[in-house]
């Protein structure tokens, strides 16, 4: 048992530990497919070096300095959990569209992920961007209503530094939002399809506002976007795609439309109405249960560490005397 | 231009520089500051009165550097009232901004410290460096991140700058340990307190350092977590933080485990000093924002 103690004590486990940290983060970063998760590993490796440490030396358990190191044993089993249960995902909204879990892309999900993400709901409302002059990204407001039980949705303004918090999913507005021309498109014998078509990120792709689409019933159509105001780098604006008028070139069965709101373009395969400009916007998606523990747990270690060193530090009569027995004997 | 909208390209307006009624104010604190070191150098050369305390002769370079700092305050404070935010963002305002940081903590603490009124070579000397730097610098026009508009970005900054004032008073303390090693050090800098008087004193502000830069990580996390959805992600800025962290640490445990000679320990100052710059003023040459990619 002491033997076993005196290697998990060890200050080479400490350095393996910290090594095999390093690589993962390299490696994580590196290559998307491997997961965060595994971050979980060396943060373990190191709690149990730690606590080793913590019981073979009394020191570190006394005081300021055990509230530290105690506060610092269980955030890294904190942060290793965190890992086991985090969700980090992205996902497109378009103005008027309810959130579903199909939409959203996955990006690392922890193994003890409680998979609650796919039943968050949500409606994206309208979008405002400000730019400041010269295309710089200034306030983003993003209007969503979220379902509440046996009552009316409520209203929430979500962009920059507050996210959207529904069941511990965090989502966040992102720089990648765009345009999304609304469609109907009607087949002969069949019901009418609508939906909007994303397209690139504005102002990032201002010059490549295009897309390709296919209709339910395998008719291709490509499609152009033309905004009446087109961008000016000059001046400070809004990007607000509800507001914005535009042209939607569309090229369907080799032949060219140019529709203006409301305008349809007909070919022998169907019908397509350009019904109106909306916007979408990208949003991260952050799971982390951890989080709030982690915080008071790493103001409790810094409050040891204060407490810990507050006696070596204001001691202002003791050092006035040690300067001066130093001083006399020095002279 | 289009690119910006990524924010990664801060200096993307450049202003004409008569626009730009700061810069003089900025130029006349680096030289100010130019000018306290070089007295503080030519001060270690003057001999020593037999009745001066150590460093009371050289309160001079000191005062010198309150009036740099009066001039740096003023330039960035029209800077400030120009562009409608803090110096927060490009090298120029990192640099511009610490200058003054720094020069205050180090001010202070000469009035507290009699040994790093004495370290005022050493001090000064790399405040002066900094300010030569700034002359070098692109001072374009900043455009403040949405992101950064947040109460926390300022309580992550001002631990910042306390923790590095904290590592520049230790850094002080150790380099006139150093410098007393040398041949000309030892008769210059004799009437000063031994070196475990200067060792204790400068891990004493180390250790405040320490607490400075923990609660910079945790203002820092809690910034990230509400800016981009994630409290920390190994960004080049947050790595080489969290580096200095573990030396910082390191050093404390192995100075309070091994029998570290003086010269050894104030070797570790340094160490830990040069790799807390690096990270705030190195890291930037690699990446323009303080934090590429991710306002």
């Amino acid at each position: 048992m002491k033997t076993m103690r005196t290697v998990l004590a060890s200050p080479r486990l400490t350095l393996a530990g910290f090594a095999l940290l390093a690589l993962l983060v390299w490696a994580t970063s590196a290559d998307a497919r491997v997961s965060s998760s595994w971050i979980a590993l060396p943060s373990s490796v190191l709690a149990a070096n730690l606590g080793a440490t913590m019981v073979v030396h009394r020191a570190l358990r006394r005081g300021g300095l055990g509230l530290f190191h105690a506060a610092l044993l269980v955030g890294m089993l904190v942060v290793a959990l965190g890992r086991l249960l985090h969700f980090e995902g992205r996902v497109e909204l378009t103005q008027g569209g309810e959130l579903a879990a199909e939409a959203i892309e996955p990006l690392s999900i922890g193994p003890w992920n409680n998979q609650a993400w796919r039943g968050v709901r949500f409606e994206q409302g309208p979008i405002r961007v400000h730019y400041a002059a010269g295309v710089r990204r200034a306030q983003t407001v993003s209007e969503v209503l979220v379902p509440a039980d046996g009552a009316a949705p409520a209203a929430q303004q979500v962009g920059d530094t507050t996210p959207l918090v529904i069941d511990g999913y965090r989502f966040y507005t992102t720089h990648n939002k765009g345009y999304a021309p609304l469609l109907s498109w009607r087949a002969p014998g069949r019901d009418t399809t609508t939906g909007a078509v994303h397209l690139p990120s504005y102002p990032l792709f201002d010059w490549k506002q295009e897309q390709h689409w296919r209709t339910p019933d395998g008719v291709d159509v490509k499609l152009w976007l033309r905004t009446d105001a087109p961008l000016n780098e000059r001046e400070a604006w809004v990007f607000e795609p509800a507001a914005q008028v535009a042209t939607l070139v569309v090229e369907l069965q080799g032949q060219r439309f140019e529709l203006r709101p409301g305008d349809e373009a007909r070919v022998a395969a169907g019908r397509l109405r350009y019904e109106r400009l909306l916007g979408w916007m990208g949003y991260r998606i952050h799971h982390d249960p951890m989080l709030l523990p982690l915080f008071w747990l790493a103001l409790l270690g810094i409050a040891g560490l204060a407490w810990h060193l507050w006696p070596r530090w204001v001691t202002p009569r003791w050092r006035r005397l040690e300067w001066s027995r130093t001083m006399k004997g020095s002279t | 231009m289009v690119a910006n909208d990524e924010g990664v390209d801060m200096n993307a307006v450049s202003a004409p520089l008569v626009s730009m009624p700061e810069l003089p104010w900025l130029w006349a604190g680096v030289l100010t500051c130019l000018a306290a070191a070089g007295l503080a150098w030519a001060g270690l050369r003057a001999p020593v009165p037999a009745h001066d305390m150590p460093g009371s002769r050289g309160q001079r370079p000191w005062r010198l550097l309150e009036l740099a700092l009066v001039l740096v305050a003023v330039g960035l404070a029209q800077r400030w009232w120009r562009l409608g935010h803090g110096p927060f963002l490009d090298m120029f305002e990192i640099l511009a901004s610490s200058l003054l940081s720094l020069g205050l903590i180090a001010a202070w603490a000469s009035r507290r410290d009699r040994a790093l009124r004495a370290a005022a070579p050493v001090v000064l000397s790399l405040l002066a460096l900094m300010g030569l730097w700034l002359l070098v610098t692109d001072p374009a026009d900043t455009h403040l991140p949405a992101t950064y508009q947040t109460p926390v970005l300022w309580f992550h900054v001002l631990l910042g700058k306390l923790f590095l004032g904290c590592a520049l008073w230790a850094l002080g303390l150790a380099g006139l340990l150093l410098l007393r090693r040398t041949g000309w050090g030892a008769r210059c800098l004799l009437r000063l307190p031994g070196d475990d008087v200067l060792d204790s004193s400068a891990w004493r502000v180390m250790q405040v350092a320490l607490l400075f830069e923990s609660l910079m990580l945790v203002a820092g996390a809690v910034w990230a977590q509400d800016a981009w959805g994630r409290y920390w992600a190994w960004d080049p800025l947050e790595t080489w933080a969290f580096l200095t962290w573990l030396l910082l640490v390191g050093a404390l445990h192995a100075r309070r485990s091994m029998r570290l000679s003086s010269a050894t320990s104030a070797w570790l100052v340094v160490a830990v000093f040069t790799v807390a710059f690096l990270t705030f003023f190195g890291v930037p040459f690699v990446s323009v924002a303080p934090h590429k990619g991710a306002v």
